[in-house]
Order: structure tokens, then sequence, then C-alpha cells
């Protein structure tokens, strides 16, 4: 006995100093091609995009034999939690090559040095890029900045409208036309919400999140921050007008229901609780899967003026790889035409003007114009370096509007004060 | 020494060895790497830079922290007492049921909750809690009630959140205080029952005098639990409505890893650390005055 527990103890033993000395094998060797080399790509959330990016990855190998692709996927509350954990591996020393990154993530990776410019690896390959003038030039430009590029604009996404039509069927109105305004808006939203048998229905489910509730605040002239990024405007009337109203929407006039941080809004537009929601072309994988077809878009209602966000992604390369050429091919070609053709044309859009117009009319609704015409109208999400702290103060104060503990005005004064000072603290 | 006192001296170390480790590495290391830390200003990018007593300064300062120090507070008195003695009666009551089948059903029932990963079910009460469409509120209706505002009211949230915590881990101290009860010699009750002693005497004066091992183990692992509570008010409240439900723990993430303020966090859980300590400490010396180690 005594003797089993003294090799246990030995086993238990040697295994915790190889554990501990697993990482310190890694060895370098040079960038010169022809040589094997193997790439890391992180792309967050689970496996759901597993076999496609696998099958996709495949074409690259075939078309570079010495590179090998190792994908990891992140799994994430939200893009600043997964910029958080791609921070967290460099810091580790386990940093990946490539990254998937969001509008949202790209001036962070860039400010703090992480981000390779590209310029360079252009220059002396061009061809690795397929035709850069596909890029549609507004989604490409969130990727270059101080004139220096760090990614090819892959997929890209809006805030519309979205309807449950067989609600609408039920309330006697068609999808309402473009220029339809707020007041409009708010009888749609009467119009759907019934109590039948006990069962209730609410006009909207409100977006409580930084880019839904942002699409908003661009159609009343505001945004959460001024146009240089350098104060917060939360507390502009204009700004507060429009969290008031969505206060009003679920207390005063009763149409929406109080979402919590976990809603699933996607759900609740499906399940026919709600009639309207506010979100991108993001849904359409979830609809497709349910094969929910009663759905249809519009515009976000004006309030002053009639814009529309954009939020866009694309594949950096990050400094401290070993392998920068290599790491270059792959992000460039992960943003040509067939992969944003068979990756993107479910639950995003694809960057590339010609992939577009050619994806769009395939969408399973009438108004996919909306998502095709949007793109040059649109206003890029506000994003700066410490967008990470400016969301989480946004999502605080927002949750008390919402939950009916504070009004607009308050909330949103609070929220102001709070991210002016951690725009002056970073400085 | 003789060789057999070294060579037992040494199995004894070696036996240690693996804990010691594990100690040293997850728990001594980080905690000296905080101390450091709470003088430095560090992103996790950038090296660290070394600032002398900001992160203390700010932390004096912090209108927040008194918020979710208070917070966490709320949540230790309505936490511990309630698996402290919810877990007892529970304990009571299944060695009162006779019938083997029950208490088999009883004991898997109480437990079982315990065993399912927390974040998954955590969803599943979002959905019941959820103020328009959660069965919570459906079954309230029912009976005529008014709604519940079980995410979305600043006192509500408690209420909420200790449910399901009782709900998914009062088994913890059901089953420890279900051992403890096992360890009590059935010779004291007869003793007891041939003197007249009634069941509340004999519960007063031998149960809950025999049980007060299990009761400190009990107090000190829950308070411990409660007071670095993060689990439970991310996963049902994310911290709100605003700032009603954040704990300490939940601020400390929120620092560390939303403002990557690594040396502000280091700070904050520092002071938490010796919170701690100090509780810890004063319930140990307390202890000789009420937990009796007699068994006979």
């Amino acid at each position: 006995m005594k003797k089993i527990l003294t090799w246990v103890l030995v086993l238990v033993f040697t295994l915790s100093l190889v554990a501990c000395s697993s990482n310190s094998s890694q060895t370098a060797s040079g960038s010169g091609s022809g040589e094997k080399v193997e790439l890391t790509l992180a792309y967050p959330g689970g496996d759901e995009k597993k076999d496609d990016l696998e099958k996709f990855l495949k074409k690259f190998t075939d078309k570079y034999p010495n590179i090998k692709v190792k994908l990891i996927f992140v799994p994430n509350t939200s893009w600043a939690d997964y910029f958080n954990k791609l921070q967290t591996m460099a810091a580790g020393g386990n940093s990946p090559d490539v990254i998937r990154v969001a509008i949202e993530g790209i001036q962070m990776f860039v400010k703090s040095g992480m981000a390779l410019p590209l310029d360079d690896y252009m220059k002396s390959d061009p061809a690795a890029l397929e035709n850069y003038d596909d890029f549609h030039a507004k989604l490409q430009s969130a990727f270059v900045i101080d004139n220096k590029t760090y990614g090819f604009a892959w997929d890209w996404n809006n805030v519309v409208v979205h309807f449950n039509t067989d609600m609408l069927k039920k309330a006697n109105l068609p999808v309402p036309d473009k220029n339809w305004t707020k007041d409009d808006f708010l009888k749609y939203a009467q119009a759907m919400t019934t109590e039948e048998n006990g069962k209730k229905t609410y006009g909207f489910a409100i977006p409580n999140y930084y880019f839904g509730a942002s699409a908003w605040l661009l159609n009343n002239d505001t945004n959460v921050l001024n146009a240089d990024m350098t104060k917060s405007t939360l507390d502009d009337p204009k700004s507060i007008e429009v969290m008031q109203f969505f206060q009003d929407l679920i207390y005063k006039y009763k149409v929406a229901p109080v979402p919590n941080p976990k809603t699933d809004m996607i759900n609740q537009l499906m399940t026919g609780q709600v009639g309207m929601i506010a979100a991108g072309k993001w849904p359409f994988g979830t609809y497709e899967k349910n094969n929910f077809k009663s759905v249809e878009v519009q515009f976000v209602p004006k309030f002053t003026t009639q814009k529309v966000i954009y939020g866009d992604g694309s594949f950096p390369v990050l400094k401290s790889t070993k392998h920068p050429k290599e790491a270059y091919l792959l992000s460039a070609f992960l943003s040509n035409p067939d992969s944003q053709r068979t990756m993107l044309s479910a639950d995003s859009i694809p960057a590339r003007k010609s992939v577009m117009n050619e994806v769009l009319p395939k969408s399973p609704i009438k108004n996919w114009s909306v998502y095709a015409e949007s793109a040059d109208i649109a206003v890029a999400v506000q994003a700066p370096a410490e967008y990470a702290g400016i969301e989480a103060i946004f999502n605080r104060h927002m949750s008390d509007i919402l939950s009916n503990q504070s009004d607009a005005a308050t909330a949103m004064k609070k929220a102001a004060q709070e991210i002016n000072d951690l725009l002056a603290q970073k400085k | 020494m003789n060789s057999k006192a070294v060579r037992d001296a040494l199995a004894g170390y070696l036996f240690l060895l693996p804990a010691l480790i594990v100690f040293g590495l997850f728990i001594a290391e980080p905690l000296v790497n905080s101390i450091i830390l709470s003088f430095h200003r560090y992103d996790v990018i950038t090296p660290a830079v070394f600032v002398g007593l900001d992160n203390f300064i700010k932390f004096f300062h912090d209108a927040r922290l008194l918020t979710v120090y208070s917070n966490t507070i709320e949540f230790v008195l309505i936490l511990v007492p309630l698996h402290l003695i919810m877990g007892l009666l529970l304990a009571l009551g299944v060695t009162k049921v006779v019938s083997l089948k029950w208490k088999y059903i009883f004991r898997t029932a109480f437990y079982f909750p315990v065993l399912v990963t927390t974040a998954a079910v955590a969803v599943a009460w979002v959905y019941m809690y959820d103020f328009n469409f959660g069965i919570m509120n459906y079954l309230l209706s029912l009976f005529g009630a008014a709604p519940i505002p079980w995410l979305n009211d600043p006192h509500w949230v408690y209420v909420s959140v200790a449910i399901f915590s009782f709900w998914k881990f009062v088994g913890n101290p059901f089953l420890y205080y279900l051992v403890g009860l096992q360890n009590i010699p059935k010779s004291l009750y007869e003793a007891a029952e041939i003197d007249g002693a009634n069941a509340t005497q004999s519960f007063f004066r031998i149960t809950l005098p025999m049980l007060t091992p299990t009761i400190f183990f009990v107090m000190v692992v829950t308070l411990i639990g409660a007071i670095q509570i993060f689990d439970e008010p991310y996963l049902i409240t994310g911290g709100g409505p605003g700032d009603a439900s954040r704990t300490i723990s939940l601020y400390i993430y929120e620092q560390a890893f939303q403002n990557h303020a690594m040396g502000y966090a280091s700070t904050v859980s520092l002071s938490l650390f010796i919170i701690i300590l100090a509780i810890t400490i004063i319930q140990f010396r307390f202890s000789n005055r009420w937990v009796s180690y007699d068994q006979e």
C-alpha cells in the first residue's frame, strides 16, 4: 500500500513538473518561404463556424502547402470580452498570429502597438490581395489608421428594424416605408401590443446594447461621443431624449418588455413575444436554423434625421508573429471574394462590393436593399481605444434607465461624466 | 536522528510537496505579485509602470467602492444565515425520514443542483425570472398577484439571487450537516431518553453542541464564499440594474478585465484579502468559546 502511494506521489510530482515546462519548448524559425510554418488564427465564439472555416482554410493550404493554420475559437460574451481574452493570451506569451477583429477593437490593438501595419507586404506581394478596390471604401477605411493598413474589410453589419410579419398582418399593418418616423414607430408598437387569453405580446424589444442603442442615437443626430471621440455626448439633450423614449416605451406606453442583460431578442421576435427588434443582418443565421420566414426589415425610424450605423470586421496580423509574411498571406486570403461568398451569406454582409451585390439579392426578404443601400450612407460605430470601458459604463447606466431606477437625464449625465473621466485618465 | 526517523520525515514532506507546489504556484505567488502590482499601473500589454501610492489614493476616493462593498455585505447577511440554517433544517429533516427510499430521494434532490453547471442552469433561471415572459410571474398571476421585477429592482435582485443560490448550493451545507449528524453517537440519545429528556432538550443539549464543529466549518466556508460571491450576480443579474447587485468580486473583474487596470484591481483585491483574513482570524479566535470538539 505504502509503495503504491509513493509511486502515485512520484507520478503526480513529475506530472506537475512537466505541466510547468510544456510551454518552453517552442522554437523560433525563420519566415523564408518554402519552410514549414504554422500560423494560429483566433476566431470569436464556440465552434459554430468551425466547418465553414476549416473547409475554407483547406483552400489556403492547397495554395500555400508550406503554411499550416491552427484554428482557435475564443468563447466570449461580447466583443470587449473577446478582445480582453486575446490580450490576456498575448500577455501570457500565447499570441495568435492572425485574429478576427471588429471595428470595436481595432483602435485598441493599433494604439497599444499590438497590430502589424501590412503596407510593406501589400507592396511586395500585391497579387496575394485580390482587387483591393473591390473593398467598399468606407468599410475598408475603418482598418486604415494614420495612413497605415491593418486589415482588409471582411464582413459588416448595421442596425435596422426587424418585423415579425405575422404580427404585422394581425395588426393590419404593412411593412412601413423607409421614411417612417418616431411617431409612426410608436403607432406600430402600440398596434402590436396585445393581450389575448393571458398571452401578452409587445411591440418592440429595446436594444439594450451599445451598437443597437447607438443606431437610435444617430437618428436623433447625436451619438455616444463627439466627432473626434474625446468627450461623451450622452448628456446632450438629444441623447437623453432617445434614452427617455426607450424608458417611456416600457413604462409609459407599455409597448416594450423590460429587458435584462441576457434577454434573447431574436428568440422573442421568432416566438412572437415582440413584433419588432433592432438588429443587423446577424439574426438571419438563427432565423434560417429555426425555419423562421415571417420576417421583414426597414431602416430605424426617423427622429430628426435618418442615418444608419455600421460595424465591420477584418483579420489583422499581430506584431508578435514570427511569420509576418505568411500571416499577411493568410489575412489577405481570408478576405478574398470566395471567403466572403462562402462564409458570410447567411448572417453577415460581405464587405466587397462585388460579393455584396451578388449575395444580398438572395436574402430571404423583400427589403434586402435596406442592407445594400446602407453601406454608402452608414456611420461607423464609435470605438476608440477605450471601447471596452466605455461600453461597460454605457450598459450599466442604460440598465438603470430600462429598469426604471433613474430617469434618462440623470443616468446619462452620470454616464457622460464617467466616460469623460475614463478618456481623460488614459491620456 | 536514526535513519527511520529521517525516512519518515522525508516521506512526510514528500506527501506535502504536491499541495505545497500547488499552493505556491496558484496562491502564494499570485498573492505576492498582486501586492507588487498594486503599486503599478499595468494594462497587460505595455510594461507595468511604478506609480507609488496612486492606486491607494484612488481606492479611498472611489465612490463606487462603497456601493459594491455594501452590496457584498448585504449578500453576506442574506446568504450566510440562509445556508447555515436551511442546510441544517434540511439535514435534520432527512435524518428523521424513516423510509430508506424517501431518504435516498430527498438526499439526491437536495444535493443534485450542486452537480449541475452553474452557468448552464443560470440561463434557465434568468428566463424564469423574466418580468414579462418568465414562469415565476406567470405563476404569481395565477394567484392574482402583481408581477415582481425579479431582475430589474435593486431590492428584488437580492431575493432572486438568494433563491437561486439556495436552490443551487444548499446541497453543500446540507451534506456537511448530514455527515456531522451521523457522527453523533446514538448512545448519547439513548442515555438522554432514559433520563427522560424530550426531543427539544436532546436537540439543544446533544445535537447542537455535538454539531458545533460542523456548524463552524460551514460558517467559515459559506462566509468566505459569500464575501467572494461572483457567479450568481454575474450570471443572473450582470451586477445590475446599474450597480445594484455588483459585488466586490464583480468590481475587481470589471477593473481588471474590462478597464485593463490590473494595478488598481490588485489594490482592491488586496483590501478584500485583508478583510477575509481578518474575519477568518476573528472566527477562529472566538470559535473556542462555542465550538466543542468533544466526542464523548
